[in-house]
């Protein structure tokens, strides 16, 4: 158990990607990480296939402080997510702090509203790259990129490496 | 592993589905490829092991599969570096009781057990359809006398109940097919 202790929030909004959410989740789970599902208010959101999802928390009532890293999933959750100030407050405050924060396909558009790209290195589906170049990143064409607390995946099935990337990145994470 | 086909990694295909895994998709044949001459750290600088790597693993699909039940453990051996082939009866693609997609990598009838390591049988209503296959019920016999681990969730009893292999195990299923398992292990012990 890699991650006992240590906690983590899982963004949720409505038409996610079902396993670019659900894999990341269990997967820490299977690790002990305690995974808090947290969406903009609904109790219930269905993935872009199907895959109902029951949230642990409202984003508003969440503080970094109190998690070790934060994960955005794609889907077109992203593109509501990106509109929450309070998300974006999260997203920044994890980067600030050096924690671990997960972004796999069209999750990239959460950290770019964020304005934390700059001069950092990562992937995301091809679909948004320019949106994360004109962010100022520099975008790589591999399953999964490591950038220090940034830990990024293209699509669904970079999801095996994107598992072990996003353990090791946490349990060497100090908080 | 599969030599790695450069060909294959030039092209960035959006698709946002995992799909069947093609030999150039393979875990480590991509990260061959990648120079570590960028600021970057790469994956392998930190991976602990693949635990599964060389292992072969059937998993069973069919109609209305239960979707985190097939793509959970599907995922999670192929990061341990297994290959994990999807086998159904014969359709190339199967959506899973809350719709996910799985495509098939192969018809579980054409499948031999000596050529795999392990079986997984799924849950949802696929296992109704799986049990009634005699070939899908002599792979799990032959894993069983082999003693190749079969991994078996929810009504995914079914299949092994049907194999005939339940017979004196100690197991745990769905309370929806509790019955069908106690039945075989109360007959086993008439027996």
């Amino acid at each position: 158990m890699r991650l006992e202790g240590k906690r983590i929030i899982a963004l949720v909004e409505a038409d996610y990607e079902d396993l670019e959410l659900w894999y990341p989740v269990l997967r820490l789970r299977e690790e002990g990480a305690d995974v808090v599902v947290a969406g903009l208010g609904a109790e219930t959101y269905i993935g872009k296939h199907g895959l109902p999802v029951e949230t642990d928390a409202h984003v508003d009532d969440l503080a970094m402080a109190d998690f070790d890293g934060i994960l955005v999933v794609g889907g077109w959750a992203p593109d509501k997510l990106r509109r929450s100030e309070q998300v974006l407050e999260l997203v920044r405050a994890a980067d600030t702090a050096n924690k671990v924060i997960g972004v796999i396909c069209h999750g990239g558009w959460v950290p770019a509203s964020a304005g934390i790209l700059k001069g950092r290195t990562m992937t995301c589906t091809v679909g948004i790259r320019d949106d994360v170049v004109n962010a100022g990143a520099t975008y790589i064409d591999e399953p999964v990129v490591v950038d220090g607390n940034l830990v990024t995946a293209r699509r669904p099935p970079d999801l095996p490496e994107y598992g072990a990337a996003l353990v090791n990145a946490l349990s060497a994470s100090e908080a | 592993m599969e030599q790695p086909n450069p060909a294959a990694t030039t092209e960035p295909k959006d698709v946002c589905w995992p799909g069947p895994r093609q030999p150039q998709n393979e875990l480590g044949t991509r990260r061959n490829q990648t120079s570590s001459n960028t600021a970057t750290d790469r994956i392998e600088q930190e991976e602990p092991g693949m635990r599964l790597h060389g292992k072969r693993v059937i998993a069973l699909v069919e109609a209305d599969y239960e979707d985190l039940e097939l793509w959970y453990p599907v995922l999670r051996l192929r990061e341990e570096g297994a290959e994990v082939v999807l086998a159904g009866l014969g359709a190339p693609s199967y959506r899973g009781k809350h719709g996910l997609p799985a495509e098939t990598d192969a018809n579980a009838e054409d499948l031999d057990m000596a050529d795999f390591d392990a079986i997984l049988v799924v849950g949802g209503w696929a296992p109704d359809k799986l049990r009634r296959s005699e070939r899908v019920l002599d792979l799990l016999r032959a894993a069983d006398t082999a003693g190749k681990l079969i991994g078996v969730i929810c009504h995914g009893g079914w299949v092994p109940a049907s194999a005939g292999i339940l017979k004196g195990r100690t197991m745990t299923c769905t309370p929806g097919i509790k019955d069908d398992a106690t039945i075989i292990q109360w007959a086993c012990r008439a027996a």
